[in-house]
């Protein structure tokens, strides 16, 4: 007698019903995420090179083995300092051996080379598939420009982590001594400087990097201020325009009639230790800086700092907004799974947990979250909040592919009109020498 | 001797194990060439082959960064460093000025403090000992040391000027004393190493020529100039040997003082070799950069060796 096939079915259908009842009924945070099934790639590895950061040393890595509960993915997460961090990545990229899934860059120094080099993979795919991206994730939720950080030659490389802009610090005390106003456009604050500076007590009316690369990214709000821009359309040079003249001849003279003796070889940590230190009444640089000027313990002047957008030229205010990312690597074999720790990382959670940190963010969520409203003084709040959308995207330095190479033509100039060379002579030199890199390297 | 207590074992091994013999024959004959082998293998490892494929390397137009290999250009780096390369002249005169300066401060003052710590005195263990501090002390750390103490506004450097009535100065902050400043911290760090070497040298001298010079009424100057000068000479050159070396490849202190600025001011080669090759990846270039460098080191080195061998 042949048996019929129906009890088989029938016990197959019974086991899958109870398999089906016994997943979902485990517990597990999936329940908490709704019906986005992060066990996806359970069991898989990955590996990321990062960048030291607080971010990557202080929220993340403590963090990891709450991501592989949640999903069942093991991650290495190595980090270096900068320099190394930077020479590993492109030994293990050259190499082109797929052991990298995932890694940290800064788009306005790494972003061209490494899309160039095709290291990243484009992640708006990613983004868009709701079957990767949970719906909780909400990259609606980055404010507009910080998206555009992690936006390379118009591809979506990445998510951005903290963005800074440059601000201008300022001593209300001295201000308030002197009857004077915080100085809302570039004459102002060149008359402000002046009237501050007080040589004879070693007091000094402005500083900001003098050094041969760093000063190009404090000279940026000079030239777009003045209406110019690092590069044209066309990806050439810019730096000889009227406007361009004009900014590094303005920096250039600040720096040298009312900067501390030796401005050449100040770097950002000079600037945060001349104004922590008491010697100098106005500072521009990065607004990172906020928590080492607030801090009783290193700074002389905390308590008395007032901040300030940079001050405006005919062309507005505008200053680099710049950011590391993180990214998938287009060698991954794991591409899906690094995605899937890459929204995790820059998750409404994890960032909310940065901003607890004082780490500013670029998810408007967080931002907005009581924690880091209470955590930073009012006004910088506001006024890095203003100056955001004004922002220029990576605008550090020209992006191009030879970035320190770039920067340093660039910073000579810089360092020529201290020392009191024309700015005319000065930036047709640069001009010339950057013309010169980008046609051999791009 | 090895070759003895081969052939002594190769007498009674040799009827049992005839094929083992041959290769112990073998090793006999070709002893002269084994035994050094190793030493030569790891030699040519080390040594030779990273010049060799750096002068390859030199003939190629390479970043790291760039996903293409290296392409052969023949020598287009060469003509751009010495035609076109606007920071390769300036580089190589301020190599040569600061190791000038180095060698003549090192040596000089290194003699002159040698001279005096080889007579006998009460403490002379314990200021030959602190004497050697500044060298023995990591370099990096020394020079941030000495980059706070030059700060012209917060220095105390400066502080000690006014003191005494000076004008500050702006130290490694301007283009203009930012060679005098590191060769300050040069001269610093490695005059206890001339110093050492000249200890040495003088210690062994013989003491009968010194004996007949002051017998014959001559004046310590001239036993200085006429006796133990030329006796030292050997020493001395060796002692500039090492310095001119060291000062040629200078690489800690300018990076951690200055990164070669104010704008290029203080770029030695050296630095100028590193920028190229690990900030901007530029391989191709900096190998021709490299090879340059390395005939400047060499020739200095053999000038040197030479001025050793010939008559005073």
């Amino acid at each position: 007698m042949l048996r019929s096939p129906r009890p088989i079915i029938a016990t197959l259908i019974a086991l899958l019903g109870a398999s089906l009842l016994w997943m979902s009924a485990r517990p597990s945070p999936v329940t908490a995420q709704g019906t986005f099934d992060w066990k996806r790639f359970n069991g898989k590895q990955i590996r990321f090179l990062v960048n030291s950061h607080d971010w990557t040393n202080e929220i993340i890595r403590p963090a990891l083995p709450e991501f592989e509960q949640l999903t069942g993915i093991k991650v290495a997460w190595e980090i270096f300092p900068e320099d190394q961090f930077r020479q590993k990545l492109a030994v293990e990229m050259v190499s082109g051996s797929g052991s990298v899934d995932g890694f940290m860059s800064l788009t306005s120094w790494d972003g061209l080379r490494f899309l160039k080099a095709g290291w990243y993979e484009p992640i708006e795919k990613y983004v868009k598939n709701p079957a990767l991206t949970s719906p909780q994730f909400l990259f609606e939720d980055f404010f507009p420009n910080t998206r555009q950080i992690a936006t390379v030659n118009g591809q979506l490389i990445g998510v951005p982590l903290y963005p800074e802009v440059e601000l201008l610090y300022y001593r209300k005390d001295v201000f308030k001594a002197k009857n004077l106003a915080v100085p809302q456009t570039m004459e102002e604050w060149e008359e402000a400087a002046k009237k501050l500076t007080d040589k004879a007590n070693n007091f000094y009316g402005f500083v900001s990097r003098g050094k041969r690369s760093a000063a190009v990214y404090t000279l940026a709000p000079f030239i777009f201020n003045f209406g110019g821009q690092w590069l044209d359309k066309d990806g050439q040079p810019q730096l000889t325009t009227p406007a361009a003249v004009k900014g590094l001849d303005l920096y250039g003279r600040m720096l040298r009639e009312y900067g501390p003796p030796g401005v050449v070889n100040v770097h950002t940590y000079e600037v945060v230790d001349l104004m922590s230190q008491g010697r100098v009444a106005m500072a521009s640089d990065s607004s990172n800086w906020v928590s080492s000027f607030e801090n009783p313990a290193k700074s002389k002047v905390a308590g008395q700092l007032g901040y300030a957008r940079i001050p405006r030229g005919p062309a507005g205010s505008h200053t680099p907004l710049i950011s590391w990312a993180i990214s998938v690597s287009a060698q991954s074999k794991n591409k899906e799974a690094a995605w899937y720790f890459i929204q995790w990382a820059t998750s409404r959670d994890m960032v909310l947990r940065q901003a607890k940190a004082k780490i500013p963010v670029a998810r408007e969520s967080a931002w907005k979250s009581h924690e880091f409203q209470s955590s930073l003084p009012k006004e910088w709040l506001a006024m890095f909040q203003a100056a955001l959308p004004d922002g220029y995207p990576n605008q550090a330095n020209p992006v191009v592919v030879a970035v320190p190479e770039t920067r340093d033509a660039i910073g000579a100039a810089i360092v020529a009109v201290i020392e009191g060379q024309p700015a005319r002579d000065a930036a047709e030199k640069a001009q010339k020498a950057v013309a010169e890199i980008i046609k051999k390297t791009q | 001797m090895s070759t003895l207590l081969t052939s002594g074992r190769l007498a009674t091994s040799a009827p049992a194990r005839p094929r083992g013999a041959a290769v112990e024959r073998w090793i006999d004959r070709n002893l002269r060439w084994l035994l050094p082998g190793p030493a030569v293998a790891t030699m040519f490892l080390l040594m030779v082959f990273p010049l060799v494929y750096t002068a390859y390397l030199s003939l190629h137009e390479w970043y790291a960064s760039s996903v293409l290999g290296p392409r052969f250009i023949g020598l287009q780096n060469y003509v751009q460093l010495f035609a076109r390369d606007e920071r390769f002249w300036p580089a190589l005169v301020t190599t040569l000025v600061f190791t000038v300066g180095s060698v003549t401060f090192t040596v000089t003052l290194g003699l002159g403090i040698a001279h005096l710590l080889v007579r006998a005195f009460p403490g002379r263990g314990l200021a030959r000992t602190l004497m050697l501090l500044p060298m023995i002390a990591t370099p990096v750390a020394m020079a941030l040391v000495w980059m706070t103490m030059m700060s012209p506004t917060i220095g105390v450097l400066n502080w000690l000027l006014s003191l005494v009535g000076l004008p500050p100065s702006a130290w490694v902050s301007s283009p203009k004393s930012v060679i005098a400043a590191l060769l300050l911290v040069e001269t610093w760090m490695w005059t206890p190493m001339t110093t050492l070497i000249c200890l040495a040298g003088l210690a062994a001298l013989p003491g009968e020529p010194f004996e007949s010079a002051r017998v014959d009424g001559a004046s310590s100057w001239q036993v200085f100039w006429h006796v133990t000068l030329p006796l030292l000479r050997a020493t001395l050159v060796i002692a500039a040997l090492f310095r001119t070396i060291d000062a040629l490849k200078v690489f800690d202190i300018v990076y951690v003082m200055t990164e070669g600025g104010p704008g290029f001011a203080s770029e030695t080669l050296n630095l100028y070799v590193f920028q190229t090759s690990f900030k901007y990846l530029n391989l191709g270039y900096a190998s021709a950069l490299i090879v340059v460098f390395f005939t400047v080191i060499a020739a200095a080195s053999l000038l040197l060796i030479r001025v050793r061998r010939t008559a005073w």
